[in-house]
């Protein structure tokens, strides 16, 4: 095993990618990451940043929807212990950041897409600050078409890492309206969003 | 500059007709700003002193404006402030000193504007020194200091006296003692070149007078000069009886009073012009004897010798029936004999010869009538006089012939310079012919919108104290280049103790806190306290 570090506390499985946006699966529900919070990919070496933008869950083969069984979860797996083996839970992530070695991430793109199979954590603190130093991290996931709620809930995420919240908030809320430019109204949704 | 100066903002805009726009940084307070406070913008060879004239609340969307933030939404406030919600300063370039040299502030007229984003920074002690220093040059006087400042401001009383000069403000916002302390600079700082004649209707200059306000006494020009100063009288007994260190007693005899001295006050008489030519008609046929002969004489007989209208004499006669009346009878007689009758010409010779500062109380002479009269026939006088010098001086070109420059200053003077009395009394020759017979007027007034308008835009330095009537400031503001923005900042004053100098003997518009009467005055005047202290009259101790 090459990554076990990683591994340890991995969240997903790079199963689709591309410069700007990955695919991991899930190893288990309980190991969902949250919406808008970060993640890291290790290309080992280097590694990127990427915010998840969308999780989702429902069957491994495309051809067979699930059904509704009327039974309480626990009922439901004692009954078909099988349906674990066939549903599966995935994230799509935004890429923001990458580091080519040991250094701190930055608010760049990776140069490659990350390899599939590649293990998914949760980032490090460290990498999620530098990457969202500033407020260019957010235009990247605009142009990725993020969603103003998903905006909100990464500006939250990069918020938690920061001792400093009200001057980090503040420095973040300007970051968007600097984004937003003219849109008054979406700014107000914004930031009352970030404040929640 | 050895002194830092603080940042303010940078300069965005603007136009050399306009003025700058210049915006405010960020977590500047707005609050820390004032109208009339300097702003230095450094260019790149220049630096631009300017003047706040007008602070705006700016937003960059409409939207701001209609839906602002909630109470308590101090994120959304705080991420606003700045960028999207954010203040710019209006500036008025006054002066345009080159970075490095020697500058003349005199000759600094504004040319240009700095170029887009020069720093603008809150003028240093040491940025305002630069213009208005030079304290300790023979005619520089200091009189009060920019607010929130201790550099001291002084006037140019070599340029002061060149102009005529205006002291407005409303009542009780210190017009006296401005006047009081621009007197006592002219005393101090230009003995022997410079000679003011006072009309002091209140009784106000010569000896001690009480502060506005308080108990406290503040020192006359007299007790400050000495010798240099003389002060007369209309009315001997109410000054022996304030203890007022005269020196002379001024009475007038009808012979003194010309036709034009009553005609330029017809208004206040309600003549009519029918009287006005009764009055002349009657001078044509008696001489100086016409005001005893229309006072006293038959009315018939009158019509007799002059041809006149009865009911036109008749008219005249009960008008200036008030000349007879009681408060004119401390002064003004039929007839007067010996040294009394000349005391008017040694008040010109006090002045021109013997080059003392003349103040001329009216004790209980208290009607405006009186006033005016005096004030008419002093000053017919004391022209003449002048102008006789001048042109002996002109003649000869011998600088002993050149007679002393002399200020007359004169309270109520709408009441001179109306559009109507302007055409008819010396005083309006004066404020129009300027230096030409060294003779200039310092206007006190608190009525500027009573004066004529080109008078107004003749006067040399204007000082004014607060002013709320509209029409008065625009007068005060008349013929002055970015009138609108010194509106704000003169709006702005406060009541007490501060004063908008500008004009001739300033470089650049300034707004004082004035200079109190304090020992640094004295000593400044060479007088010690205990000195002035014991010529004043008994009172309240005046030093607190």
């Amino acid at each position: 095993m090459l990554y076990t570090a990683a591994m340890a506390d991995y969240v997903g499985e790079v199963v689709l990618s591309s410069t700007t946006r990955l695919t991991a699966q899930c190893p288990d529900d309980d190991a969902t990451p949250a919406l808008g919070s970060f993640v890291t990919v290790d290309y080992g070496p280097g590694r990127a940043v990427a915010v998840v933008a969308e999780v989702r869950s429902g069957s491994l083969d495309p051809g067979r929807r699930p059904v509704a069984f009327g039974l309480s979860e626990e009922e439901l797996f004692r009954q078909q212990p099988q349906l674990r083996e066939l549903l599966s839970t995935e994230f799509e992530a935004i890429l923001v950041g990458w580091s080519e070695g040991d250094g701190p991430a930055r608010q760049l793109l990776p140069p490659r897409p990350p390899r599939l199979h590649r293990f998914v954590s949760p980032a490090e603190p460290d990498d999620v600050r530098t990457v969202t130093e500033g407020g260019d991290w957010l235009r990247t996931l605009l142009a990725a078409e993020a969603s103003d709620d998903l905006l909100a809930a990464a500006v939250r995420a990069s918020l938690a890492t920061r001792p400093d919240d009200h001057t980090a908030r503040l420095h973040a809320g300007r970051a968007l309206a600097r984004l937003v430019g003219d849109d008054y109204e979406r700014l107000q949704v914004l930031l009352r969003r970030v404040a929640q | 500059m050895i002194e830092t100066r603080q940042r303010l903002g940078l300069v965005t805009g603007g136009s050399l007709l306009d003025g700058l726009e210049m915006k405010l940084d960020p977590g500047v307070s707005t609050e820390a700003l004032r109208a009339g406070q300097y702003v230095v913008v450094e260019g790149q060879d220049h630096i631009f002193y300017t003047m706040i004239t007008d602070v705006r609340l700016q937003s960059a969307s409409p939207s701001i404006p209609i839906r602002p933030p909630a109470d308590g939404d101090d994120l959304l406030r705080q991420v606003l402030a700045g960028e999207w919600t954010y203040v710019t300063l209006h500036l008025r370039p006054l002066l345009q000193l080159p970075l490095v040299g020697e500058t003349d502030v005199d000759s600094a007229q504004v040319k240009t504007v700095p170029a887009h984003f020069a720093a603008a920074q809150r003028a240093s002690e040491d940025d305002v020194s630069r213009v208005f220093g030079q304290q300790s040059a023979r005619d520089r006087f200091h009189v009060g200091a920019p607010l929130d400042m201790d550099t001291p401001v002084c006037l140019n009383l070599s340029r002061f006296v060149e102009r005529s000069n205006g002291i407005f403000g409303k009542t009780g916002t210190g017009k006296t003692f401005l006047t009081r302390l621009v007197l006592a600079g002219l005393c101090h700082k230009l003995p022997g070149e410079v000679v003011t004649l006072t009309f002091d209707m209140h009784n106000e200059y010569g000896g001690s007078a009480r502060q506005e306000g308080s108990d406290r006494h503040v020192p006359g020009l007299k007790q400050l000069f000495g010798e240099q100063v003389a002060v007369m009288t209309l009315d001997e007994e109410s000054s022996r009886r304030r203890g007022a260190p005269i020196d002379e007693v001024v009475q007038l005899a009808y012979d003194d009073i010309e036709p034009g001295d009553i005609i330029a006050m017809r208004g206040e008489l309600g003549l009519s012009e029918a009287g006005c030519d009764t009055l002349s008609l009657l001078e044509g046929h008696f001489g100086d004897r016409w005001l005893w002969q229309l006072l006293h004489g038959d009315p018939e007989e009158l019509v007799e010798r002059i041809g006149g209208h009865l009911g036109a004499v008749l008219a005249a006669r009960r008008k200036l029936a008030r000349l007879a009346g009681k408060d004119f009878k401390r002064f003004l007689h039929p007839k007067l004999e010996g040294s009394a009758r000349r005391a008017v010409d040694t008040l010109v010779k006090r002045l021109a010869e013997r080059k003392q500062h003349v103040v001329l109380e009216f004790g209980q002479v208290t009607s405006l009538l009186s006033y005016l009269l005096v004030a008419n026939v002093v000053t017919r006088k004391l022209y003449a006089e002048w102008v006789r010098r001048a042109e002996e001086f002109h003649a000869s070109l011998r600088p002993q012939d050149k007679p002393p420059h002399l200020v007359i200053c004169v309270e109520e003077a709408h009441k001179f310079l109306n559009p109507e009395a302007a055409r008819q009394t010396s005083f309006g020759q004066i404020a129009r012919e300027l230096r030409k017979y060294f003779v200039s007027l310092l206007i006190v007034d608190q009525r500027p919108s009573g004066i004529d308008d080109e008078i107004l835009s003749q006067l040399g330095t204007r000082i004014t104290a607060q002013l709320n009537d509209d029409r008065d400031i625009a007068a005060v503001l008349a013929g002055t280049t970015g009138s609108a923005g010194l509106r704000v900042v003169l709006a702005g004053l406060d009541s007490k103790q501060q004063a908008l100098i500008f004009g001739h003997a300033v470089p650049m518009p300034v707004v004082l806190k004035t200079r109190t009467y304090n020992d640094e005055l004295f000593g400044e005047i060479g007088r010690i306290k205990a000195d002035v202290e014991g010529t004043m009259s008994a009172g309240p101790d005046p030093w607190g």
